[in-house]
């Protein structure tokens, strides 16, 4: 078998996947000891810095499920009337609005144009008003709370009244814009949650009755059910439609070029066989006319044979026609080998949470071919010429072509795998949230 | 009087059938509103005009009642209407009155039609009246060459129990307006659902109380007080088991969704994320038949599958359960009603029997 590249190549690969992926990638032993050769190096295709972010953002937001639990109760605990409660709930929308800072940093780091195609304007007005909220809020609960003897007599001072008023008004605000704007998107819909249990934290302290919470509360339901609508131009759900509907076409696509998506957890990677071409050394059997003068009519010649007339051009056959050579025949193969691997956030190894890319190597020639490849007969009397011979021939080319489609359809289905994962973490997050809000009422929806 | 009681409420309890799934609702934390919010009176004139003379009153209402001589007839009526109301034990009774107009020239000459009032019912409200009541009554029609006239022609509620200093004691509606809206109402299934039950419930309860509080002997009273007693048990768990069924309802479409949206999603995520997030989205715990957690995307896709099934299998017992507690409920208010009937205290006419078939 032709090997383009060693071992040293496939770690490269790995590491380049990685670096791109600003993660790390999950791989196998069965990965890294695959037999398929690899190409010589990882060619980066347009896109992937796309993809890569979306990645990173998707993994961030599926890690606040993981975080979402915890042994204080955690943001959906029972609603109860006590420094301590608040303090718990303070703490977490803290965790929460903090796992939104790093959302925002990924999506700053993005180009231009994707950064306004994730809203990063609109973000960043909501991140402000309800961060610097869930700042107040915090800082209120932890620090100015502790200088009171009791809960009531917090609740009832002036000082703190206000406070209170200025966050559930500041966030009332933010989150009216959002509803306005018909902001429905994963990213924006992912601060419904903290605005929520913010703005009930600051009313419950207001002395508001649990009607009226519950009314507050139903609003962000609504918006949160809105969001998750696929019906609603621009929403979760109507994101996760779009792309779980391309990600079947591509994956057709792919199919019909020979490629099917393996099952998840099979993590050996994928090899095609785009085209085959075998070939055979080989000399005909024709003479070889070393030499050729003009001679006169009746003119004698010495050695060898002689024909022809005055004025007629004389040849000197030297050589007879010799017995033609037919060398061995080797038959190669084109492959594409593509790697699946899963990439997670290394910033939050606790909530490993793991989505799958798949890189394509450059395609390369092994030796051996079916019986039914095509022969091309030529003289190439060693190893090197044949296989310079089957790269160059118009099967090589055909082969080049399909994993060309082949690798634009992958670059697509990556970022359909990463765009499903950022709004399908997206709605986990917002079913969770709508679950702690009927939690937080002592229901269970 | 108990034996033929027993027998209607195990007739009620035998009426229970089975209902078929109802679409994926949305449960909320707070009730919506599937009425539309309740229709504003035009005018209500409050108790301090009762001081003056009842000319005094009605012109405040609208003059042309007493130009036209339409108020002495709503007086008579009125007295009757609230008897009727007040024997039913319901919050107010409903008058219509019709004036039309006859233009000559600029003057316009206004004349009631027929007696210029008619009782239209009593109830727990105006609205309930008119949509048992009034939406299909035949009415004498306005004269040739006249047209009903707007300002005078109303609607006007009048409740059993005068209110408090400053709260209305009589209410006026536009006809068209109030008609408009509850045909509209009654055109849509959810606020139709609600106008209807919060109607029935409000009309039971006033009756219920009126028995209670007429009852000759103490054994009359108590056995309106156990079956009143039994209604608001009955409403309650009828109440609680409706939450249930909701909450189950969202839980079986939630898993239905979460399963089809896992067919592509597995093929995404690891599995040990499929299973985290897929439990997330719907709030259960995801395992295989045996209790394992699934360990290929296939095991997950059918756990959801099954989990989805289970969901709304059980959403379906509790629907049925649902049922054979409101067939129990409404066997218990029929029972009320033929223990006011049985006591000689039966409703009068105009009937609120429509409701109650």
């Amino acid at each position: 078998m032709q090997q383009n590249s060693q071992g040293s190549n496939r770690r490269e690969l790995l590491k380049q996947a990685a670096a791109l992926a600003g993660m790390k990638a999950i791989a196998s032993s069965r990965m890294l000891g695959a037999t398929g050769a690899l190409g010589t190096a990882f060619i980066p295709q347009r896109g992937h810095a796309y993809v890569a972010q979306a990645l990173a953002i998707a993994s961030t937001i599926c890690g606040f499920i993981g975080s979402r639990k915890k042994g204080d109760g955690g943001i959906g605990a029972m609603l109860t009337a006590s420094i301590e409660y608040q303090r718990v709930m303070a703490q977490q929308l803290q965790d929460l609005q903090l796992g939104m800072a790093e959302v925002l940093l990924k999506v700053n780091a993005l180009p231009a144009e994707i950064r306004a195609a994730l809203h990063e304007s609109r973000m960043k007005s909501l991140h402000a008003e309800i961060g610097g909220s869930i700042d107040q809020y915090h800082n209120e609960v932890s620090a100015a709370a502790a200088s009171y003897p009791n809960y009531q007599a917090w609740a009832q001072n002036p000082l703190a009244r206000s406070r209170m008023a200025n966050i559930s008004t500041r966030i009332d605000v933010a989150i009216s814009n959002l509803s306005y704007g018909g902001w429905t998107d994963a990213v924006t819909s992912l601060y419904l949650p903290p605005a929520l249990f913010a703005s009930l934290g600051a009313m419950a302290l207001l002395g508001e009755s649990n009607e009226r919470l519950k009314a507050e509360a139903q609003r962000y339901l609504d918006l949160m059910q809105r969001a998750l609508d696929p019906a609603q131009p621009g929403s979760i759900g109507a994101a996760l439609q779009a792309r779980e509907s391309s990600f079947k076409s591509i994956a057709l696509s792919l199919q019909q070029l020979g490629v099917n998506l393996p099952p998840v957890e099979q993590t050996k990677p994928m090899e095609v066989v785009l085209g085959e071409q075998a070939i055979q050394h080989y000399i005909p059997a024709v003479a070889e006319v070393t030499k050729c003068r003009r001679e006169r009519r009746g003119g004698g010649g010495r050695g060898g044979s002689e024909y022809g007339s005055a004025d007629d051009t004389i040849c000197t056959v030297t050589t007879p026609a010799a017995a033609e050579v037919v060398g061995s025949l080797n038959g190669f193969s084109f492959k594409l080998t593509v790697h699946p691997l899963m990439v997670t956030d290394p910033k939050s190894p606790g909530n490993a949470f793991g989505i799958r890319q798949f890189i394509p190597a450059n395609l390369e020639v092994v030796n051996g071919a079916s019986a039914s490849a095509p022969v091309s007969r030529i003289r190439a009397p060693g190893a090197d010429t044949q296989l310079a011979a089957a790269k160059s021939s118009s099967a090589w080319q055909e082969a080049e072509n399909k994993a060309t489609r082949i690798r634009a359809f992958i670059t697509a289905l990556n970022q359909d795998m990463a765009f499903l994962a950022l709004n399908a973490g997206a709605t986990a997050s917002l079913q969770a949230a709508r679950s702690d809000v009927f939690a937080f009422f002592g229901g269970e929806a | 009087m108990r034996a033929i009681l027993k027998s209607l409420l195990l007739l009620g309890l035998a009426l229970s059938h089975s209902m078929g799934i109802a679409d994926d609702s949305y449960v909320r934390l707070v009730p919506s509103r599937p009425s539309m919010p309740p229709f504003a009176p035009l005018k209500a004139v409050n108790n301090t005009s009762l001081a003056g003379t009842s000319a005094e009153l009605f012109a405040d209402i609208q003059p042309l009642l007493v130009k036209t001589g339409v108020y002495l007839e709503m007086l008579r009526v009125e007295k009757l209407a609230l008897a009727q109301a007040a024997a039913a034990g319901q919050a107010g009774a409903l008058l219509k009155t019709r004036i039309a107009v006859h233009q000559v020239g600029m003057d316009a000459y206004h004349y009631p039609v027929g007696s210029g009032v008619n009782l239209v019912g009593y109830g727990p409200s105006a609205e309930a009246v008119v949509y048992y009541q009034g939406l299909n009554v035949l009415e004498e029609p306005v004269p040739k060459g006249m047209t009903l006239d707007q300002p005078s022609s109303l609607y006007v509620w009048i409740p059993v129990v005068p209110g408090n200093q400053g709260e209305p004691a009589y209410a006026t509606y536009d006809i068209n307006g109030l008609e408009s809206y509850l045909r509209v109402v009654k055109a849509n299934a959810l606020a139709r659902k609600g106008l209807e039950e919060k109607a029935k419930a409000s009309f039971i309860d006033g009756y219920g109380r009126m028995l209670e509080a007429t009852a000759k002997s103490e054994e009359d009273r108590k056995v309106v007080q156990v079956l009143l007693q039994s209604r608001e048990e009955a409403m309650g768990r009828l109440r609680k088991t409706e939450v249930e069924l909701n909450a189950r309802l969202e839980r079986a479409a939630k898993a239905a969704r979460a399963a089809a949206m896992w067919n592509t999603l597995s093929a995404v995520f690891s599995v040990g994320s499929s299973v985290a997030l897929a439990s997330a989205t719907t709030g259960q715990k995801i395992q295989t038949p045996s209790g394992q957690t699934p360990k290929t995307a296939t095991e997950l896709t059918a756990a959801l599958n099954s989990l989805a099934a289970e969901t709304q299998s059980l959403a379906k017992a509790i629907q049925q359960s649902a049922e054979v507690q409101r067939q129990l409920l409404n066997s218990l208010q029929q029972n009320l009603l033929n223990a006011g009937a049985i006591r000689g205290q039966p409703i009068q006419q105009p009937t609120w029997r429509v409701i109650l078939d």
